[in-house]
């Protein structure tokens, strides 16, 4: 008995070892911050069509970011994939990123790349606001669902609302930016000229967050677990990206999406890493995602986002993205300015 | 095969005593002192140089700015909160729950035990999320059985989780204690006319204390270090393990995340060294005096059912949280749609196989790794007299007042440069959470190397036996319990750990719990949870054929020590 629990476990072992000693083939090696079934579509074409391997480890994008810094003087990976591109730029400025010229980045419009080339925006992603509907008839009768930002600021929506925290979510940094952005439309009709208006904007931003925070009852870790405890029915209304609140209304749950207008958006980064163990092939990858195929596949497969290669379909059930209206992102003063807003928004809330 | 292998070690040994013999730098050092420096040289390496690594990250100035944030102050003061509240209740309802076991007669036990096991197993968040949909808003329990609108985030809801995730290891720790009081000194106590409760308070409680004790230390460094349950469960309540990951994931700031890593390393390593100085770094305190055979005194009557009915209480919600997750991993949307479904464990056993496989192959190295690393230490450094040994002693143990959070972040800085390149490699995960093991294994092997009287072994020297041979035939055979205890403990734990390996895993070295962790991150919520399922039937399966083939199932718990 005891003899056949020994050779168990040497088995055991020796599996292990053959697997760790396994796999020298050609392969492409990526940090990931995006939904599984995108990322494994694109892989499994992209070794259709090359016959490299793809392997991925998959998280957030501050995470990821924070990996390639760690592992500066000895790259781990070849790909950074997912994540806005503030966190690419982030990278970038310091030197973690290569500068390449894969040629269908050629295609792209200029608001989408780095003009030195280390990082490529390849879709595009809408803040949203998922409302589910059954609980909206239930706790709420006769409400009316929201249709801009500021309808959420309604009494009547007080601990209704779930959102994520940007001390923890890029993408609630985003929605931070978004309003100051928004307020900066307005600020001109209010006879504020020059650096007054950024300012000013900020300020009514401030005021609005501190009304929203009356009705919010959570900021959640991470920007999709909005939608989760929305679905749920644990809150009415929860703010996060309208991809990932796709992926639940296609899967027929009570809930809806809503753009309001004057959204904030961010633009999906891919990069290779400086110093990478395969940089061709890097560049080989950064070159696929880039291409219509796989735009594709990001517009049609799993979280639905819009590609940003002129001519490609859009996806499926989202609204038009041309009657959707954005705000104008000054994306990078939303980067210089990160650490100096997530402060102030700790002032703000302090919940 | 096994007389080959044995050969071959003798042959292997031979060579080796000859090759020192003949070794003129090292010519005056004998084999043991050899085995000392080595073993002192990977503790370097593993243990000491991680901790330096993270301390020396952030500058003078990072550690000021990080801590001039009004939301690291903030942390700072709820994880003492937090830790004082939850370690409170979570050893109050493990030493109910020891009390019960040992003085009463209730009926199912066996149950209750099986039970009470089940959180020491379970993998992170996603039973947090299980508590949401039980006690959350919208509830099955909270809400749906009991129409309130109580919501479980915040410090509150923290709290609940927290007692029922971490009492039972102050269950355990109590058990160990109550299970040493002699019974005559109660019955003593009672045949002198003393009541039920008087006898309680004047002579088990006293006894017990030290144990309860050591359960409020070794609960409040779990406590401290735990990051799976606030992340879910707190929302923007911050605590430090949450924030050291905030620094990350929203700041991009690994400095002031290594920063926090050091603050939050200070109240553990006090509580360790509390430990150490007070108690004598032991998990178990053994009141001398062998067991006199007697039934301990039975508690009867109203008292009892008041007990048992506490008891019930603490299991049915363990029950129904671990139900959920049950059912959730067969339906098609969790919470929603509770029709059949086997979706979630074909899209586990179609692309999520791998994580699986590597995590089992990890854990059984690490296990395996943390208790022969144990096995040595017990033998070289706590049975051998030689300068600097408590030094060693020290730094074997010092991994169990480092949270894993801390450690993951320490390897991941320490591995990426020559000559220690490991970073990208399934070696640094493996090393990590062997490192995070071997306090376990070798405090269940010096507990029971102390019975080992030193005469056999001098004995055995005198008859011609060397070192190394006094340690496979003799100390080898009497710790064989203690290091399968170790061994398995280290599995278990290995196999459900997220806060290490979440930094060490690459492209291709993916483990099951980082999977569940990126599926959760994208709302996947199904196969998370039969990642989850998957991994308690792995945990369960083993402690199963620990039970076959050893008859000592559960008592890996109690041998392995905590």
């Amino acid at each position: 008995m005891k003899r056949l629990l020994l050779v168990l476990l040497l088995l055991g072992l020796f599996l292990g070892l053959v697997s760790i000693a396994a796999g020298s083939a050609e392969k492409v090696l990526i940090y990931a911050a995006l939904d599984s079934p995108t990322l494994e579509a694109i892989a499994k074409e992209f070794t259709k069509s090359t016959g490299i391997d793809v392997e991925w480890v998959l998280g957030g994008a501050g995470e990821m970011a924070v990996r390639i810094r760690a592992e500066k003087s000895r790259p781990q990976a070849d790909v950074f994939i997912g994540g806005s591109i503030d966190v690419h730029g982030d990278l970038a400025k310091d030197g973690l990123l290569a500068k390449i010229s894969p040629e269908n980045a050629e295609a792209l419009a200029p608001q989408y790349k780095d003009p030195e080339g280390r990082y490529f925006g390849w879709y595009l992603g809408l803040l949203g606001l998922v409302l589910n509907t059954d609980m909206l008839k239930e706790e709420m009768e006769g409400v009316m669902p929201p249709k801009t930002w500021d309808d959420l600021l309604e009494p009547e929506w007080e601990g209704k609302v779930v959102s994520s925290s940007p001390a923890t979510s890029g993408g609630a940094y985003i929605f931070i930016a978004t309003q100051i952005f928004r307020f900066e439309k307005l600020a001109p009709y209010f006879g504020f000229k020059g650096d007054a208006i950024r300012e000013e904007a900020e300020k009514a931003a401030w005021n609005w967050f501190r009304d929203f925070n009356k009705n919010v009852d959570l900021y959640t870790a991470k920007a999709t677990e909005p939608i989760t405890l929305t679905v749920q029915g644990e809150y009415v209304v929860g703010m996060s990206w309208a991809h990932d609140i796709l992926v639940s209304v296609e899967k027929g749950l009570p809930v809806v999406l809503i753009v309001p207008p004057y959204t904030g958006f961010e633009i999906g980064g891919v990069s290779a890493i400086e110093g990478a163990p395969h940089p061709e092939i890097a560049e080989k990858f950064v070159n696929f995602v880039l291409s219509e195929k796989s735009q594709e596949i990001n517009a049609t497969v799993g979280a639905k986002r819009y590609p940003t290669l002129p001519g490609v379909v859009s996806p499926p059930n989202s609204p038009d993205v041309k009657s959707v209206v954005l705000v104008e992102y000054d994306r990078a003063w939303a980067i210089e300015n990160r650490s100096r807003l997530l402060d102030k928004w700790e002032e703000v809330i302090a919940k | 095969m096994m007389s080959i292998n044995n050969d071959g070690m003798k042959k292997c040994r031979h060579y080796l005593i000859k090759s020192i013999k003949f070794n003129s730098i090292l010519g005056k050092i004998d084999l043991v002192h050899l085995i000392i420096i080595i073993l002192g040289i990977i503790l370097f390496i593993f243990v000491v140089f991680p901790v330096l690594k993270v301390f020396s990250y952030p500058s003078i100035e990072d550690y000021i700015y990080i801590l001039s944030k009004s939301r690291s102050l903030r942390a700072i003061k709820n994880s003492l909160f937090i830790t004082l509240i939850s370690t409170s209740t979570a050893t109050f309802i493990g030493f109910i729950y020891a009390y019960t076991m040992r003085y009463t007669n209730v009926p199912g036990k066996k149950f209750f035990k099986f039970i009470s096991l089940l959180p020491l197993l379970s993998p992170p968040f996603v039973v947090a999320l299980a508590w949401i949909l039980l006690f959350g808003r919208r509830g099955l329990i909270t809400y749906e059985l009991f129409k309130t609108h109580w919501s479980i985030f915040g410090w509150k809801g923290l709290w609940l989780v927290q007692s029922i995730a971490f009492f039972p290891y102050s269950y355990l720790i109590i058990d160990g204690v109550l299970k040493e009081i002699d019974p005559s000194l109660e019955y003593a106590a009672e045949n002198a006319g003393a009541n039920g409760f008087y006898v309680f308070r004047t002579i088990t409680l006293p006894l017990a204390l030290p144990g309860i004790l050591n359960a409020i230390i070794l609960v409040g460094i779990y406590v401290l270090a735990d990051f799976g349950n606030p992340i879910v469960i707190a929302g923007s309540w911050p605590v430090l393990p949450t924030e050291i990951f905030g620094r990350i994931s929203g700041y991009y700031d690994l400095v002031g995340a290594t920063g926090l890593a050091a603050v939050l390393l200070i109240p553990t390593f006090g509580l360790f060294m509390l430990n150490r100085t007070m108690l004598g770094g032991k998990s178990f305190v053994t009141i001398t005096g062998k067991g006199t055979g007697l039934e301990k005194p039975l508690i009867t009557g109203t008292v009892k059912w008041i007990l048992f009915g506490f008891c019930l209480f603490i299991i049915l919600i363990i029950i129904s949280v671990y139900g959920i997750l049950l059912i959730g991993s067969f339906t098609t949307t969790w919470g929603i749609d509770w029709s059949f479904s086997l979706n979630h464990w074909y899209i586990l056993f179609g692309t999520k196989s791998r994580s699986l496989y590597n995590s089992i192959i990890y854990a059984l190295f690490a296990g395996g790794g943390a208790a022969v690393f144990s096995l040595f230490a017990t033998y070289f450094i706590y049975g051998k007299v030689f300068i600097g040994k408590k030094i060693l002693d020290f730094l074997v143990i010092l991994p169990a007042a480092i949270p894993g959070i801390f450690l993951g972040v320490g390897f991941l800085l320490a591995f990426n440069n020559p000559p220690l390149l490991l970073t990208g490699t399934s070696l640094i995960i493996i090393f990590g959470l062997m490192v995070w093991n071997i306090p376990l294994g070798y405090q269940a092997c010096t507990a029971n190397f102390e019975q080992i009287t030193s005469e056999i072994e001098e004995g055995a020297i005198n008859l011609g036996a060397n070192s190394l041979q006094v340690f496979k035939d003799i100390i080898f055979p009497l710790l064989k319990s203690p290091f399968l205890a170790g061994f398995i403990m280290g599995f278990l734990r290995s196999i459900t750990n997220l806060s290490i390996v979440i930094f060490l895993i690459s492209p291709g070295n993916n483990t099951a719990t980082a999977e569940m962790l990126s599926l959760i991150q994208y709302a996947e919520l199904g196969p998370a949870i039969a990642i989850c399922i998957a991994l308690f039937g792995i945990a369960l399966l083993v402690i199963g054929i620990t039970q076959l083939f050893l008859g000592t199932g559960m008592a890996v718990f109690t041998k392995g020590g905590l």
